[in-house]
């Protein structure tokens, strides 16, 4: 009986051990719903987050993960706090208005990827007026029953 | 003889299942570790294999190393395959050979068959008439196809440096 139930420990914690070291094996048995207007709303939440300056969707949506970096322009963030309070809220406070068209996302699996095309306009706090065209790229990770954003990179040039 | 060998089951020590335990779940991590590393290795290798074709204006091997349905994204413009091969990709080239870039480490994370790399740059000489001095970041999508790393997307964005 001893050996039983000892086998029986050794098999337990052999099967726990090994699931804890596959966290990736563990998320991909629930499927990702791969479904373009999940992607397209978390995108919204996020854009009127830009405009508004409030940090809500981006805690809601951004996987604050050790690691996370969001790139604009060659310029970086360094987590989810340093986008929301660095950048975030400064340049809504700079009458931002944007806007994101033509969305375009990739699913693979449990990862999934978002190009849209974006327009920017703001008046910096000496009084320049900025109009930009550009793009945005998002990634997401399926987590949680839930897509998370956790890399960002986008770039802007002037409208001729 | 046969409750002989019961018995001898029962007289292994607790502290050397445990120590078995523990190799066999320590093996497993640092096996699974190892192959991460491995994988993070090779898509290095397949940025770093992209920008050397870049620097040695060879188009063929750039261009094989991008997947049918790439996108990519830069100076405010996307491009299919197709686009980038009659578009950017020559310019590109010019660029990569005439201004030396310096590029910080590539960070990769793995999910799976997909991977994404980042990095910054910064860039500094003369292109033509034109003096170049940006710093910029890089991303790549990467997937695993038949064991071959392939370039899904690229969003290439820079500024110039103050």
């Amino acid at each position: 009986m001893k050996v039983s139930i000892l086998n029986s420990l050794t098999l337990l914690v052999l099967v726990a051990g090994c699931t804890a070291s596959a966290p990736e094996a563990t998320e991909s048995q629930a499927s990702a719903t791969q479904d373009p207007a999940l992607l397209e709303a978390i995108l919204e939440d996020v854009r009127i987050g830009w405009e508004q300056g409030d940090g809500t969707p981006f805690y809601s949506h951004f996987l604050d993960w050790d690691g996370a970096r969001y790139f604009e322009g060659g310029g970086e963030n360094l987590g989810l706090e340093d986008l929301v309070v660095n950048h975030v809220e400064p340049e809504a406070e700079l009458g931002l208005t944007l806007g994101f068209s033509n969305i375009q996302t990739h699913f693979e699996g449990n990862f999934a990827w978002a190009v849209v095309d974006t327009e920017i306009q703001l008046t910096t706090a000496d009084g320049r007026a900025i109009h930009n065209r550009g793009h945005g790229t998002y990634l997401f990770r399926w987590m949680d029953d839930a897509w998370k954003v956790v890399h960002t990179q986008s770039a802007s040039s002037p409208v001729r | 003889m046969r409750g002989s060998g019961a018995n001898a089951l029962i007289r292994i020590p607790l502290h050397s299942f445990r120590l078995a335990l523990a190799a066999v779940v320590v093996g497993g991590m640092t096996a699974q570790h190892a192959e991460a590393q491995t994988e993070a290795q090779r898509v290095v290798e397949v940025v770093d294999a992209y920008h050397a074709a870049l620097v040695n204006g060879d188009s063929t091997a750039a261009l094989s190393l991008l997947s049918e349905d790439v996108t990519i994204l830069e100076s405010g413009g996307v491009e299919d395959k197709e686009h980038y091969r009659s578009g950017h990709l020559a310019g590109d080239m010019r660029f990569a050979s005439a201004v030396p870039r310096e590029r910080s480490e590539i960070r990769v994370t793995l999910l799976g068959d997909v991977a994404w790399a980042w990095s910054t740059n910064t860039a500094q000489g003369r292109m033509g008439d034109r003096e170049v001095n940006s710093r910029g970041a890089e991303l790549m999508v990467l997937t695993r196809v038949d064991n071959r790393w392939m370039i899904r997307a690229i969003h290439w964005s820079s500024r110039a440096a103050r």
